[in-house]
């Protein structure tokens, strides 16, 4: 392949990063405001108080017009490489959502999030080892589907599937399913959210259990309130997230065993290599920032900095959401089918039902933190 | 245009019909895998897995297709020597952006093939997830034989 060079790798970027940045700019400057004082029904701003549409969900929508409509289903090559900085714009996000927190205050939170967490992701693998042995899926697609319904979708699957063996395109099957089923919660749940009253700390504790993918968690939470503050969605959202993907690796090791006990062959990996091999080293820096934050590094409650940070972090996301609409391809998602999709759809919409069903019986309106 | 382009896949299935329709029209029978390349965009879904896991998963995807490689070239050659069919076999690399089915229809119009046999549901990495036969039959720029099952070529 072309080695283009430091300044060649730049320029291929900036036309895509470009067109990402310019279309959340003239989303957050004429489309919202508009939406918010376009009189629609007899009722000013109808848009945005009835169908609840922001920013953040508008971002992730325009970004899947310009992949299905105005690209024809492929991101074009003058676009495609600022259009991948997408990962880099969300994990650069997440690391600067640490500041958010407080150890205190995590330590408040997390002894909830750690239960909640724990109790569903085993609860799904358990159920997808069942439900998919009833199914008659491959024992190695049960590994796949159990470690992306339990955990974090796509991230789990891909860290479980070379353990396991999985055909690569059974796990491309798996992808579309978790998907599709996390494309669908994404959009219905801010919905459900405001039906049903909920309160940022329940609503950001729903979602963080029962969404499959994590990212979606991250746009759901933005969708149902888009300020980035302590006690907001997304703070509760994502202290579930970072212990969902810390979990990464303990699900893949489990699941690795469970495999090993009927495949002879199968490579034998220690707990110690697939923390090595697994762990997402970018909570490390989500941590940092809240060890910053707790030891006040960053000045207290609405400094000019936490303000200035807080800003960055919505363009931020804005941007990464644009360009992650974009990585939706629906026709792929179409697609999903077969016993990956059953198992998946079984197991997602247990999950999503009760966790709501939990989350209102159990956890209170206001938080601890 | 001359010459039967038999897509391999996990499936197998075009193996025999490829090599039977080769032999009926007294033409050569090309084998052909694709190695596609979309697989680091497909995961680009996810947001925050490690790059290690990543890696890992794009490593492992590449082993696979290597060993799918191998033995589907031994399988395609020695049906073929069964069969008493002339082939050949070739292995191909999809651009960045390319999809399988793409080039499938790119190695078919610059061989000037005069059939494609490829197995239907094509299973070959992500290509059931991006129309597969489907867009195979809207491209290809000669016929195209879909085999739903596995037939003997010998």
């Amino acid at each position: 392949m072309e080695d283009k060079g430091i300044f060649g790798k730049i320029a291929a970027i900036l036309p895509g990063l470009a067109f990402m940045v310019g279309t959340l700019w003239v989303l957050r400057t004429y489309v919202e405001p508009w939406m918010a004082s376009a009189v629609l029904f007899g009722q000013k701003g109808w848009l945005i108080k009835v169908t609840h549409l922001n920013y953040i969900l508008l971002a992730i929508i325009v970004g899947m017009l310009y992949r299905n409509v105005l690209f024809g289903g492929k991101i074009p090559a003058w676009a495609e490489e600022g259009f991948r900085t997408t990962r880099l714009f969300i994990k650069a996000g997440v690391i600067m959502l640490g500041s958010l927190y407080t150890i205190q205050s995590l330590a408040k939170v997390g002894g909830v999030a750690i239960l909640l967490i724990m109790t569903f992701v085993f609860g799904t693998i358990f159920f997808v080892m069942f439900f998919g042995r009833l199914m008659g899926m491959e024992r190695s697609m049960i590994g796949v589907m159990g470690a992306a319904c339990g955990v974090c979708g796509v991230s789990a699957a891909i860290a479980t599937s070379p353990a396991v063996k999985a055909k690569p395109s059974d796990v491309a099957l798996a992808i579309a399913t978790i998907l599709g089923f996390g494309i669908m919660t994404m959009f219905i749940s801010p919905f459900i959210g405001k039906a049903l009253q909920m309160s940022d700390y329940q609503f950001g504790a729903w979602v963080g259990t029962g969404i499959l993918n994590s990212g979606q968690v991250l746009a759901t939470c933005l969708a149902f309130n888009p300020t980035i503050a302590p006690g907001t969605a997304v703070a509760y959202g994502e202290i579930w997230n970072v212990v969902r993907v810390i979990s990464i690796p303990f699900v893949v090791f489990f699941i690795t065993m469970w495999y090993w006990r009927a495949e002879a062959e199968a490579e034998h990996m220690s707990l110690g290599r697939i923390l090595k091999e697994k762990f997402p080293v970018f909570v490390i820096g989500f941590f940092g920032m809240t060890f910053l934050s707790s030891v006040g590094a960053l000045g207290a409650e609405g400094s000019n900095t936490l303000h200035l940070m807080r800003d960055v972090m919505s363009w931020i996301f804005g941007i990464g959401l644009v360009g992650q609409g974009a990585y939706i391809d629906i026709r792929e998602i179409k697609t999903a089918g077969g016993k990956p999709l059953k198992v998946g759809l079984a197991a997602g919409c247990l999950k999503y039902a009760v966790a709501l069903l939990i989350v209102m019986l159990f956890v209170s309106k206001e938080s601890s933190f | 245009m001359t010459g039967v382009l038999v897509v391999l896949d996990e499936s197998g299935k075009a193996i025999g019909q490829g090599l039977a329709l080769a032999r009926e029209l007294g033409q050569r029978a090309v084998g052909l895998f694709v190695y596609e390349r979309g697989w680091n965009v497909y995961i680009g879904h996810d947001w925050l897995s490690g790059s290690n896991a990543r890696a890992t998963f794009l490593e492992y995807v590449e082993e696979h297709e290597k060993a799918a490689e191998a033995e589907l070239k031994a399988r395609f050659l020695a049906e073929a020597q069964a069969a008493g069919v002339e082939a050949q076999f070739e292995a191909i690399c999809c651009d960045d952006l390319e999809h399988l089915t793409d080039a499938v229809i790119r190695e078919a119009r610059e061989g000037g093939y005069g059939h494609i046999v490829c197995a239907d549901p094509l299973t070959r990495g992500l290509s059931p997830r991006r129309g597969g036969t489907a867009a195979l039959l809207r491209g290809a720029p000669c016929p195209v034989v879909l085999a739903g099952q596995t037939v003997a070529a010998a």
